[in-house]
């Protein structure tokens, strides 16, 4: 799977960063960090035909995060489709 | 702005050997950030400054070389009372007092020239009595690019640029701090070890200490004389307490009774303060990285604009314009772009 941009939709591109462009160790991954709503970094993830069909087939999606000695953060997983508002934006603007 | 370019710009952030970024600032640039953002931008990070001198800080630099000349023949027992003076007019004239400030109320209040001398006649007089008992023991000692005196490190995200792309990198990296200064006078009473500053007034409104307690420069320089001498003189310091720093304060008004003129007074720091000191001064160093890296816009604090350390700021005329031409157009005529300020290559 690939972190890809648009995160949320074309008007947000903008305000998207890239975090570890030109960090080799790890591959570049594009967010949209939202602070009005909880400080939230969203990122999107495109999975490959491959990957679709092995979740088609019943595969887990596992997620590793490196701590780098600091805390575990909340995370949140969600499938959505394209340009469409990530539920975690809604549930922090109904507070 | 990316660290290679800040690194480039300001004599105050360099790259260490293992690559780590490390900050250079004395007491004036961190208080001058504390006080007002929108100031340090001008003065520290821009270099802008007023081409009108300043009384306290002219009039401040030969009194100060006055004193240094008295500590350094007494010290040296080659101190001359007429020759001492002949260099008082010698330095004088060489900055311009006269021509300057001689319509300035503290020039007019002090007497000129004549009432200078008289002044450093009564100083010599009154504080003749202490040399033996505060002995200098340093004179001019600075201390900054050669980390003599380290605050910490703090934690940050790596940020960067490339064209319209902008981010972090993964992790953190730490930032070095450390103070740099110049101390006048280190002094030793028998019991303690300390530096001793001096401090012009126009007249003393009850006690002239209450100015300076709290005062952060101050308690610097206490940390700073702590750290040099345990961590590279720990022999001077048998039987003796680093906790302390003298200040002698002069009147620039003069008095009936000259003796009232100056007052000593020492202020105390204890191990507790100095800890506290060292972290608020990390908190300033990292606010400060913020603004230089992130290009964090800066605060005004118009709070200050008419009492920016004792004195209306200097940049208080470019920030009452209307517009940006007009602002424009005051930076143009009144203001020049200066030779960085670097205490620690300044000779006075």
């Amino acid at each position: 799977m690939h972190s890809i941009s648009p995160v949320y939709n074309e008007e947000c591109v903008p305000a998207e960063q890239v975090i570890a462009l030109d960090q080799p160790e790890y591959l570049p991954l594009v967010t949209l960090r939202v602070p009005e709503f909880g400080d939230i970094c969203l990122a999107r993830y495109e999975f490959t035909d491959e990957e679709r069909k092995l979740i088609a087939d019943g595969a887990d999606l596992v997620v590793s995060e490196m701590l780098f000695g600091g805390s575990y953060t909340p995370m949140a997983l969600e499938v959505t489709p394209k340009n469409t508002k990530p539920t975690m934006i809604d549930i922090e603007m109904r507070g | 702005m990316n660290i290679a370019d800040a690194v480039s710009k300001f004599h105050w952030m360099q790259l260490g050997e293992d690559g780590v970024v490390e900050m250079f600032l004395d007491h004036h640039s961190l208080a001058t950030f504390r006080s007002c953002e929108a100031s340090f931008e001008l003065s520290m990070m821009a270099n802008i400054k007023g081409k009108h001198k300043s009384w306290n800080l002219e009039f401040g630099i030969v009194f100060h070389k006055m004193v240094e000349l008295f500590y350094i023949g007494k010290r040296d027992e080659t101190f001359e009372f007429n020759d001492w003076l002949s260099k008082a007019c010698y330095y004088w004239h060489l900055y311009n007092i006269d021509s300057q400030f001689e319509e300035h109320k503290m020039y007019k209040t002090l007497g000129g020239l004549h009432g200078f001398l008289a002044m450093l006649g009564q100083y010599a007089t009154h504080f003749a009595a202490e040399v033996d008992r505060l002995r200098v023991i340093g004179i001019e000692i600075t201390f900054g690019k050669k980390r003599e005196v380290p605050l910490g490190e703090f934690q940050v995200s790596e940020y960067y640029t490339q064209g319209n792309v902008k981010g972090f990198q993964f992790g953190s990296k730490e930032v070095r701090c450390y103070l740099t200064g110049r101390i006048d006078f280190l002094m030793d009473s028998g019991n303690a070890i300390g530096p001793l500053d001096h401090k012009t007034t126009a007249f003393f409104k009850g006690s002239p200490s209450a100015s300076y307690d709290p005062q952060e420069g101050m308690t610097g320089y206490v940390y700073a004389t702590n750290y040099i001498l345990k961590s590279r003189f720990p022999e001077l310091l048998a039987g003796r307490k680093v906790d302390r720093i003298w200040m002698n304060f002069a009147q620039i008004t003069p008095q009936a009774d000259p003796m009232q003129r100056f007052k000593r007074v020492p202020l105390f720091k204890t191990e507790w303060q100095l800890e506290e000191y060292r972290k608020r001064q990390l908190r300033t160093f990292h606010k400060i990285y913020d603004m230089v890296v992130l290009g964090e816009r800066p605060d005004w604090n118009t709070s200050v604009c008419n009492n920016m350390f004792h004195s209306e700021c200097q940049y208080r005329n470019l920030h009452r314009q209307n517009s940006s031409s007009n602002m424009l157009n005051i930076l143009n005529q009144d203001f020049v772009v200066a030779e960085p300020w670097n205490p620690e290559e300044m000779e006075d």
